[in-house]
């Protein structure tokens, strides 16, 4: 095993602007890819966070008992699509309405113009479920009317949607760039070591032994380029996270940068190296 | 230990060795012999796995050639080795590091290898030049380091092609004498040539190919 490395290793250095190169390149589709998949998943938490803040507002009628009222929100517990459902009465909300509007100006209608209100805040759900549920509940007997921001919530859905396949479509094709970087790198070194190979397979070396520096090299071609492009996004973290930035740009600390980059990545890199090296070698054959 | 059985032989669908049946028993020395194109050569590469056979049988040891799968090619270069008419040394590499490269494929450790390298070069008087790069050697200090490589790894059978092709006569007998000597220890030795001088006046058995048959 240490043979391997060492003569991988000596093979490397001596193609070492191939190599160079190789690396180079690797490390630069690493690290958009890296970066892509961060923006996916800080998308993911932002939507998150998002479609938890909304909530299906549901006007009941006016003049319903306590326990109808209760039995209405069991029902909407029921249905397993909301993650928390908040009665408002009326009474509170124009407490609350208060705080907003003079309240002279209130007192002026001389009654009380809300009605009861349930807040439903939706889980992360189908789209088209709760298009349902919204239809259902407005002939509910007990629902005057339904307010629910469906164009908002779409477009939200949508544009995550479309990130996620351009973001796939993006990793997929970065991914099949380093795939090539390394086959071609180490096709390259094997032909150039060709002579060599044909004298080993007339002395009887076997497939695996012809076969192991060339993978030992694709790994640590995977291997050296993606610690680079790990290296290079744990700088631009900090850099990022700097206060200079942070006071610039606010926004920046709700980045989250997952710390499995860190062993996922080179993790990514080795296999990648490993079989991209392994289909370049192909075969071998004996003559 | 090699048995040919009703061999043919084409390339590009012209026949190179016709209905070759033949036996060669173990611990054997036996000379190949015949004009050039006789497809000598041929003969031995089908022996060593490098060439398939398109019809008859070839056994050598317990691999069935016709049917031997690329997987097993490996293995059966173990027990057989070849020396080549061009020799096929690493001609960046020293004499030691030739000899060696057999045994390093075989996983053998670094101790056990030194000491046979020196054995064995000390056996083709080439103990002097192990550190010496091959391309700097003459043509029959470089035969010796392929026999050389050849014998380490103590195989059940050797093949040499033309092993003596261009030596003068001294050399050439000391090379045949390194043959006797590895045949003397059990190895079967295949040679192919077609200088008469090496096995006249000798007892071991003579192959005559004339256009890919064997006549006598
Ligand atoms: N790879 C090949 N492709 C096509 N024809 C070949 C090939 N190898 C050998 N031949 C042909 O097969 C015939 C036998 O060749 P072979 O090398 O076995 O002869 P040989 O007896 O070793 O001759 P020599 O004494 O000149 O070495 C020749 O006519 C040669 O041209
Ligand atoms: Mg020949």
């Amino acid at each position: 095993m240490n043979n391997y490395l060492g003569y991988a290793i000596k093979n490397l250095w001596t193609n070492k602007w191939s190599t160079l190169m190789a690396i180079l390149s690797i490390a630069v589709c690493f690290f958009i890819i890296t970066l892509i998949a961060i923006g996916l998943y800080n998308l993911n938490i932002f939507t998150k966070k998002l479609s938890n803040k909304a909530a299906m507002v549901i006007y009941l009628k006016n003049g319903l008992s306590q326990t109808e009222i209760a039995q209405f929100t069991e029902s909407l517990q029921q249905k397993n699509v909301f993650s928390k459902i908040k009665f408002i009465s009326k009474e509170e909300a124009l407490k609350e309405m208060k705080d907003i509007i003079e309240p002279s100006l209130i007192e002026l209608i001389g009654f009380n113009p809300l009605s009861d209100t349930v807040e439903a805040f939706i889980k992360d759900e189908k789209l088209n479920t709760l298009e349902e549920i919204k239809k259902e509940l407005k002939n509910h007997k007990y629902v005057e009317d339904i307010y629910y921001p469906t164009n908002i919530i779409n477009i939200l859905k949508m544009l995550k949607i479309t990130l996620w396949n351009l973001g796939i479509v993006i990793l997929s094709l970065l991914g099949l760039s380093i795939f090539f970087i390394i086959y071609a790198t180490v096709k390259n070194h094997y032909w150039k070591k060709e002579e060599e190979i044909e004298i080993l397979k007339l002395l009887g070396a076997t497939p695996s032994y012809i076969r192991y520096p060339f993978l030992t090299e694709g790994g640590l071609l995977g291997i050296a380029g993606s610690l680079i492009a790990a290296l290079s996004i744990f700088f631009l973290y900090f850099i990022l996270y700097s206060k200079e930035m942070i006071d610039y740009l606010p926004a920046i600390s709700q980045l989250i940068l997952p710390t499995e980059v860190f062993y996922l990545l080179p993790s990514a890199g080795m296999l990648l190296g490993i079989i991209s090296s392994l289909i370049a070698l192909g075969k071998i054959r004996y003559q | 230990m090699i048995t040919f059985l009703g061999v043919y032989k084409y390339y590009d669908s012209v026949p190179v060795l016709q209905s070759v049946s033949f036996k060669i028993e173990k611990g054997e020395l036996i000379f190949i012999t015949g004009p050039s194109g006789a497809g000598k050569t041929t003969l031995l590469k089908l022996i060593f796995g490098s060439e398939k056979p398109d019809e008859g049988e070839i056994k050598v040891g317990d691999f069935e050639l016709s049917r031997i799968r690329q997987s097993e090619i490996p293995h059966l270069r173990r027990i057989v080795t070849f020396v080549f008419q061009d020799f096929k040394l690493r001609q960046d590499l020293t004499v030691y590091e030739n000899v060696a490269l057999p045994l390093i494929v075989m996983g053998q450790k670094e101790r056990d290898i030194k000491q046979k390298v020196y054995d064995t070069l000390k056996n083709v008087s080439l103990r002097h030049k192990a550190d010496t790069l091959v391309r700097t050697l003459s043509g029959g200090e470089q035969q010796r380091v392929a026999i050389a490589r050849a014998v380490i790894t103590n195989p059940r059978v050797i093949l040499a092609d033309e092993p003596t092709g261009n030596l003068d006569p001294d050399t050439s007998k000391d090379v045949m004498n390194l043959f006797k000597s590895v045949n003397a220890l059990g190895c079967t030795v295949v040679i192919a040539t077609h200088n008469p001088e090496l096995f006249k006046n000798t007892s071991y058995r003579v192959l005559h190919l004339k256009e890919g048959k064997i006549i006598q």
